[in-house]
């Protein structure tokens, strides 16, 4: 854990982490670095407070179990004595249902496993908080204007495609590389590659470029990995676009 | 009007090529792959077919053989990637009238689909 803490990015949102041993989490607190957002570690609960009250925080996200005061103690404090009233994720780390110990104040929960869904619940979240959008975009509307002018629901539908094929494609690169199908991997990411060049997103059609020519002098499922992130950077820059954009 | 089928794989190539395609006045059909194209081709009459050339289930380069096979005066224009060189010439080969790169630019597509269209009437 201690090679992510306290990454900073300018004009990004700031989540805190708190919780003694994150190595569980590294994972997926790299992958919100990755997702532009800065990240400050804090493992002592009573630090965390004091942290709290002197700086600019925008989610918090703390472990269940962290101590000295456990995530609930930390919560209540912070509630009663500072008038907190900053989103909070837990990580649960017990299965007792815990959800309405924590009802008092607005807070979401995430799996133990910290996967997609809670990654995905984690930057839902900040949208939520963060009145603008933040880091260098990664897609441009400018080809899809160029064919459907200043029809919005033009671009809605588009990017509904976008993200149902390109999710369901994924998942059939994902199998093709587990059962190390060449054919299919060129095949899949061919297909997938036109999706992102239509957004102009040059990383998700080089990434496909080397899937589809250069499969032999890369590994397949780092590269997969890359395009998945890729694919949540676009899929979230959506969510603002659409947020921003009612129809 | 004109009648025009699209046959390609990805959703977001087809639902472009048929929004531009419908605003420039044509009726646009389209298959997701070879094999719903072949059967479209059997139960209607269309003026010009755009395919992909990597298709599941039949091939670009089969698909055109078929075509010009039952539909030798139909027009076809294929969508290609720019690194497809060897394939693209294969299908000018099997008598394609033209090709156009992939993402397409909407202007060129649709003095490609006219120039296609006028060369048979």
């Amino acid at each position: 854990m201690n090679n992510i803490s306290d990454i900073t990015h300018t004009n990004s949102p700031q989540l805190l982490f708190v919780g003694e041993n994150s190595q569980d989490c590294s994972q997926f607190l790299q992958n919100l670095i990755e997702e532009n957002i800065s990240v400050k570690h804090i493992e002592n609960s009573i630090d965390a407070i004091h942290y709290i009250s002197e700086n600019t925080v925008d989610v918090v996200l703390i472990k269940q179990f962290c101590s000295p005061l456990d995530a609930q103690k930390t919560l209540e404090y912070l509630n009663t004595e500072q008038e907190f009233n900053v989103p909070v994720l837990i990580i649960l780390e017990s299965e007792v249902n815990v959800q309405s110990s924590f009802d008092f104040r607005k807070t979401e929960v995430l799996s133990k496993e910290l996967n997609s869904h809670d990654l995905k619940k984690v930057l839902n979240l900040l949208v939520e908080v963060t009145s603008q959008g933040y880091g260098p975009s990664t897609f441009s509307l400018q080809y899809l204007r160029s064919i459907g002018g200043d029809n919005e629901q033009f671009l809605i539908e588009t990017f509904e495609i976008f993200k149902s094929s390109v999710t369901k494609q994924l998942k059939i690169l994902e199998e093709a590389i587990k059962i190390n199908n060449p054919q299919d991997i060129s095949g899949v990411a061919h297909n997938i590659k036109p999706s992102f060049e239509m957004l102009m997103n040059d990383s998700g059609r080089d990434l496909c470029d080397k899937l589809t020519y250069e499969l032999n002098k890369h590994k397949p499922a780092q590269i997969l990995k890359e395009l998945k992130i890729e694919y949540s950077k676009i899929e979230h820059e959506m969510a603002l676009y659409l947020q921003k954009n009612p129809t | 009007m004109k009648r025009i089928l699209i046959i390609e794989d990805n959703p977001m190539v087809v639902k472009s090529l048929q929004f531009k395609l419908t605003k420039d006045g044509y009726t646009v059909l389209t298959a997701t792959d070879g094999r719903e194209g072949v059967k479209m081709l059997e139960d209607q009459e269309y003026d010009l077919i755009i395919t992909d050339l990597m298709l599941p289930f039949i091939s670009g380069v089969q698909l055109i053989e078929h075509i010009k096979k039952n539909r030798a005066d139909t027009p076809i224009i294929v969508l290609s990637t720019s690194k497809q060189e060897d394939i693209i010439l294969e299908a000018f080969n099997l008598g394609v009238q033209d090709f156009i790169t992939k993402p397409f630019s909407p202007n060129e597509l649709s003095l490609r689909v006219k120039r296609s269209l006028e060369s048979v009437s």
